[in-house]
């Protein structure tokens, strides 16, 4: 775990995940997953479609029971006291949560007296700085502005963590790109980020951590600096590979020569081979499964 | 060569102790952050402890229901309703409150009003009130930061405004009536109140939550039929049977009907504020 630490007083990290699980039924969707995230972070979750993203997503705000292990918000239990969890919460979900036949002006005014910090003039400002119509009814809005719609109401309620599922698919690369430096603009020391994405080439160039599921398991959670420390990309001959087979997570047959995954042990690897850093689907296609 | 390999072989064992005084460090890092954890956990737990004990000293499920709340909860329908006028589905909603209210004075106004009549139109009025006022996405009102139990008690609030709404109608159709003082009084209290009652609960238990679409939504709290079934027959009957004569089997029915609403007021609190139920899980 790491602390940041101001003088002689220790901060904990803002959330907190030990060993959580969620079931439904007798079937696990989600066990075990571990991580932290410090005030101020961008923390990208990716992997493959079922991996349990949406469903850690579903346990972090309560739509979802945490049926194994604990979270905590700013030291608060989710379990104990999920409405004081939910009040430190921005949620921006791609599903239709919030569609109701209430105009956006009004939709932020009846929802926002459930937050203890929400504003109404900041919700005007977010809206006037994304370019959404506060006149228009929620239902009708564009995808985009939807999304933006639901980026000020978080806003507005001065959220500590905003969670954010998948809120880019179906949106065109402009708008993705515009949406990523819209929420680099608003991650502070305060606010940290949450985000499930498949966009991981995004992630690459904006978040400070990142979290892998595979089969509703964590594969790791670890920062960027940490990840690059941690796993290689080594191409080489089949010889090559062959000699490094037993360090290597995962392995595929190129063209002209052999590539692997190499997580770092310690030791120097004996052969020459050419290294590169692993990108984030990399590391999805080779670490899928492997726990 | 030799040499060479002596190199390495001198390299990987240095590797090798410095691998294991790391792994040793982080052990004992490991165990002091365990340490630590646990520490705050425990504080974290007495405190929440400590919370629900004041809480339970204040009475805050009574603060719930304070009139302060209730009011802010009529300015919150005001706002939906306001806003619902713009809207199709709140077009009709109004629609159907007019066409319940003409229709309703139409007949009181008239030489011999008919109860059954009567009922028709002010299940109009009650119907065209739940579109105009009835929040109808569940999984939101799952997100929103309140407890199981705040949540019940707006519920509750938002009843009594519809139950308030629906017996002012009421009132002015038995004014309208051209009878005496006491076939007002006794409507009032036997027909009018249950009545009332039991549209506004029914106005609250019929909403369809959105899960995935709203085509397919199921009950939001799964409020048993056979109680949703109950209390609106309960209420028709009551509202229509002995109309005019003042018998002992009236008392008995406007009696029965109140027993219903009470019962069926406490399930549906229970069900709102005590059933562990998740969104995922309905």
């Amino acid at each position: 775990m790491k602390w940041k630490q101001t003088e002689s007083e220790q901060i904990q990290p803002l959330l907190r995940i030990e060993h959580a699980g969620a079931e439904r039924g007798s079937t696990f969707w989600l066990r075990d997953v571990n991580l932290e995230l410090e005030p101020g972070t961008f923390m990208g979750v990716i992997g493959r479609n079922g991996a349990g993203k949406t469903t850690l997503f579903h346990m972090l705000c309560g739509l979802s029971r945490i049926s194994q292990g604990e979270v905590w918000l700013e030291g608060i239990s989710m379990k104990e006291e999920p409405g004081r969890c939910r009040q430190k919460m921005g949620l921006i979900f791609d599903d239709d949560y919030f569609r109701l036949d209430l105009s956006v002006k009004y939709a932020a005014r009846v929802y926002g007296k459930y937050y203890e910090n929400y504003s109404q003039n900041d919700f005007l400002c977010c809206c006037r700085k994304f370019e959404v119509d506060i006149r228009q009814n929620v239902r009708k809005l564009s995808k985009g502005n939807y999304m933006k719609f639901q980026l000020a109401f978080a806003l507005a309620h001065h959220p500590r963590l905003i969670l954010m599922d998948e809120p880019e698919a179906g949106l065109d690369p402009v708008f993705r790109r515009e949406w990523m430096n819209m929420l680099y603009d608003i991650l502070d020391d305060e606010c940290s980020i949450l985000f499930a994405t498949h966009l991981t080439e995004e992630l690459e160039q904006y978040a400070d951590a990142v979290t892998l599921l595979s089969q509703g398991r964590q594969i790791f959670s670890l920062t960027m600096p940490q990840l690059e420390k941690q796993y290689r990309i080594v191409r080489g001959s089949k010889v090559q590979m062959d000699y490094l087979q037993k360090r290597l997570v995962g392995r595929r047959k190129m063209e002209h020569y052999e590539e692997g995954l190499f997580q770092e042990d310690g030791r120097e690897l004996w052969v020459e081979v050419s290294e590169s850093r692993p990108t984030l689907a990399q590391l999805m296609e080779y670490l899928d499964g492997k726990f | 060569m030799e040499e060479n390999r002596v190199e390495r072989e001198e390299k990987i064992e240095e590797n090798r102790i410095e691998g294991e005084e790391k792994t040793e460090e982080n052990r004992g890092e490991r165990g002091e952050k365990a340490e630590e954890n646990r520490v705050e956990r425990e504080e974290n737990r007495r405190e929440t402890k400590e919370n629900r004990i004041g809480k339970a000293g204040s009475f805050s499920e009574l603060k719930n229901f304070t009139p302060g709340k209730f009011l802010n909860t009529g300015q919150e329908m005001l706002i939906e309703l306001r806003a619902s006028f713009y809207t199709t589905r709140g077009k009709l909603g109004l629609l159907l409150f007019l066409i319940g209210i003409i229709w309703g004075f139409g007949e009181v106004t008239g030489e011999e009003p008919e109860p059954f009549v009567l009922a028709a139109a002010l299940m109009w009025v009650a119907m065209g009130l739940a579109m105009l006022v009835t929040l109808e996405n569940n999984k939101l009102l799952y997100l929103l930061p309140v407890t199981r139990k705040e949540f019940a008690a707006i519920q509750i609030r938002r009843m009594a405004w519809i139950f308030l709404l629906i017996l002012g109608v009421i009132t002015l159709f038995l004014a309208c009536m051209k009878q005496n003082p006491d076939f007002f009084w006794r409507n009032f209290f036997l027909k009018a109140i249950p009545f009332s009652g039991a549209m506004s609960i029914y106005a609250i238990a019929a909403i369809k939550p959105v899960k995935e679409s709203q085509q397919t939504g199921h009950k939001i709290y799964q409020l048993s039929n056979a109680v949703i079934l109950l209390v609106v027959v309960g209420c028709l009957l009551n509202f229509i049977v002995f109309w005019d004569s003042w018998n002992v089997l009236d008392w008995i029915l406007s009696a029965a009907d109140y027993g219903v609403n009470i019962f069926t007021l406490g399930y549906l609190y229970w069900k709102f504020g005590c059933a562990d139920v998740y969104y995922d899980e309905i």
